[in-house]
């Protein structure tokens, strides 16, 4: 009969420890301490059987193959060659390739974060390039091209933050508003040069200055901790 | 060849709820279990099983899907006994349910019986266990147990009482509110592997008896005053600002056969939940039991339990409600679990009574054990029986760290106590 020095209760012959505070029984008196027959059988780890992200992928790239082959076979009957199918195909090869990303890198996403934003951006400006010369469009490179690049480092930018810099939430936060406010400038900039539209910028000034203000203020929250504290208790959820 | 036709039934009114909350790796099983003098022969085990199978017509059923209900359908044959697991209540699956709604487990001197929610509670479990034990008995050693107390005939047929929700027999002209504040939930790290820790304290029932009634309380009011006093310890803890601090309730089950002349073998237990409010400042233990003790009172009397059975039977019988397509309901029951069905207490505590067997059957049984298994939102349970002189408190756990444990049976230690402690913590 042994008693546990912290609780005070008597433990049953087959507690090794105690399994109110984990304290390990010695006994001295009673070396069968611990010797008992357990209330239930011994508990065997059983890994359970994992399925392979490259199964996954496989089943995934098989689902998409049926959109793909009826598309084709459509498309095939009505022109005797590949017109608009290519688009599906294009936009179900872009979903495809941001569902792989984060598959592949199931429990170290964080890390691969950057990686699938490039594959993503890289596979965006693919078919982006497929539409403007299957269209004989020439807005690729004046502006997809800069758009979508600049998309993927904002994104990315806010990533290397957070993992590399070691930058708060309330950071992370800041920059991002700022890029999206950047962002929009960008957007309309692009828009004008690549279509003519107008010579000044007009919208995009409205949310770039609201952005950038938000920013600031983020900022200037986060770098000052009483401030940041007292909000925290006002805005609690 | 004639052909038997399988039974069906309808989910009982407190049933209805526990398929729509089923999450991927929980569903809602309890367990009671007998330890017998010897070791359990699996194959009379077995055989006992098919014997007794016939009576329970309510407890030997799958789930089934309709179209608008879930419903209860006899099984054609009685399942395998099966060997017991590390742990109780290992998780079973819901296509397990659909095929067989309950399980008999052995393991060295033990039998246990764990059964999913929606077929019976409690009491109609611990029924179910007795009459197996009895034919198992029968069989093995060659005796003869007359029925009573608690064990069924078997070869009488079932009875048309048994199987009657009696919900809707006793549901009053009057609902009550629903409305109740949201309780304190102790936290912790969660089992990744769904294991369900289980620590049984053993106490003198007599003993525990006493003090209770020397605080002029019963059994299950002493044990709730003294685990809500050790839940606001763990709070106090936890949270240290005192308006941070939740309600600390206790869901304790009703057994309404006591109260409304019901043999029904289904699910017919309403409950209480006593508690107090923390921010309103230090509390005693004769306090708290005095406070748990009028709050049960007042709680527990046949119109204030029809009142409430009349709230969950009129929601039930809107017609509205009854068109919808079972998918829909299930969405909705499941949306309202969430949020109100477990946030009300922080756990609960069900105390079985004195179980009481024929005088053949004692010198063969040791002991009993009553186990719930832990919910979804609530990380620990508790079930309670006492038999033979002993008191069995059994607490379970889905998280890793016995913190309810340790303060639960060190606050019963020291209020001068003798417990023992058993568990199926892992090495």
């Amino acid at each position: 009969m042994s008693y546990c020095v912290h609780c005070g209760v008597e433990l049953a012959d087959s507690e090794k420890r105690c399994p109110l505070c984990h304290t390990r029984v010695v006994d001295p008196a009673s070396p069968e301490a611990g010797q008992g027959r357990p209330p239930y059988p011994r508990y065997e780890v059983i890994t359970p059987e994992r399925v392979s992200k490259r199964s996954v992928l496989l089943v995934m790239a098989l689902i998409f193959l049926v959109p793909i082959c009826l598309v084709v076979v459509c498309d095939l009957s009505l022109h005797a060659r590949v017109t608009w199918a290519g688009f599906v195909m294009g936009a179900l090869l872009c979903v495809y390739v941001f569902l792989a990303g984060p598959i592949l890198s199931v429990g170290r996403w964080y890390h691969a974060a950057t990686l699938c934003v490039a594959a993503d951006a890289a596979v965006v400006l693919g078919y982006l390039r497929y539409i403007e010369r299957t269209t004989g469009g020439h807005w690729f490179a004046d502006f997809a091209a800069p758009v979508v690049l600049l998309a993927a480092l904002s994104v990315g930018v806010v990533i290397l933050l957070r993992q590399h810099a070691g930058a708060t939430r309330l950071m992370v936060a800041a920059v991002a508003v700022a890029e999206a406010g950047v962002f929009c400038l960008v957007l309309e900039l692009m828009l004008n040069r690549a279509f003519g539209l107008r010579d000044k910028l007009v919208w995009s000034l409205y949310p770039f200055v609201t952005a950038e203000i938000l920013a600031i203020l983020l900022a200037v929250i986060d770098r000052t901790p009483a401030l940041k504290e007292k909000l925290g208790r006002k805005f609690f959820l | 060849m004639e052909q038997k036709k399988l039974r069906w039934m309808r989910l009982d009114n407190a049933a209805k709820i526990y398929p729509a909350a089923r999450r991927r790796n929980w569903n809602n099983m309890f367990r009671v279990s007998a330890t017998l003098s010897r070791p359990v022969d699996p194959a009379v085990l077995q055989t006992a099983l098919e014997a007794t199978i016939g009576r329970f017509p309510s407890i030997a059923v799958r789930l089934r899907k309709g179209v608008f209900w879930y419903y209860l359908e006899e099984i054609p044959s009685p399942p395998r006994v099966r060997q017991d697991s590390a742990c109780p209540l290992a998780h079973i699956r819901f296509s397990e349910i659909r095929r067989c709604a309950f399980r008999v487990l052995y393991y060295e001197n033990r039998i246990a019986v764990e059964i999913y929610h929606a077929l019976t509670d409690g009491n109609g479990g611990l029924v179910f266990l007795k009459t197996l034990l009895a034919e198992y008995l029968e069989q093995k050693e060659g005796i003869l147990i007359p029925p009573g107390q608690g064990v069924l005939d078997r070869k009488a047929p079932p009875r048309e009482e048994e199987l009657e929700d009696s919900f809707l027999k006793y549901s009053g002209a009057v609902s009550a509110s629903r409305a109740e504040e949201s309780a304190y939930h102790i936290e912790g790290t969660k089992e990744t592997d769904g294991y369900l820790n289980q620590t049984t304290g053993i106490l003198d029932a007599e003993a525990a008896l006493s003090l209770a009634r020397s605080y002029g309380a019963t059994l299950t009011e002493f044990l709730t005053a003294v685990m809500i006093l050790s839940i606001l310890k763990i709070q106090q803890r936890e949270r240290p600002r005192a308006h941070r601090r939740r309600a600390i309730k206790i869901l304790v089950p009703v057994n309404l056969r006591r109260l409304f002349p019901s043999e029904t073998m289904r699910n017919f237990a309403l409950f209480a939940t006593p508690g107090i409010d923390p921010k309103l400042g230090e509390y005693t233990l004769p306090e708290v039991v005095r406070m748990v003790h009028y709050q049960m009172g007042a709680e527990i009397n046949p119109k204030k339990m029809s009142a409430r059975i009349a709230t969950n039977v009129h929601t039930e019988q809107v017609m509205l409600l009854k068109l919808m397509p079972l998918f829909i309901k299930n969405a909705a029951m499941k949306l309202v679990y969430n949020m109100v069905g477990e946030s009300k207490a922080c756990l609960s505590l069900s105390n079985l009574g004195q179980v009481q067997i024929p005088a053949e059957m004692q010198p063969y049984v040791t002991r009993f054990d009553f186990v719930l298994g832990a919910q979804a939102q609530q990380h620990n349970n508790c079930g309670v029986l006492s038999y033979a002189g002993k008191l069995y408190i059994n607490l379970t756990r889905n998280i890793r760290e016995p913190k309810l444990e340790r303060a639960f049976f060190t606050d019963l230690r020291g209020l001068g106590l003798h417990v023992k402690v058993e568990s199926n913590q892992r090495d």
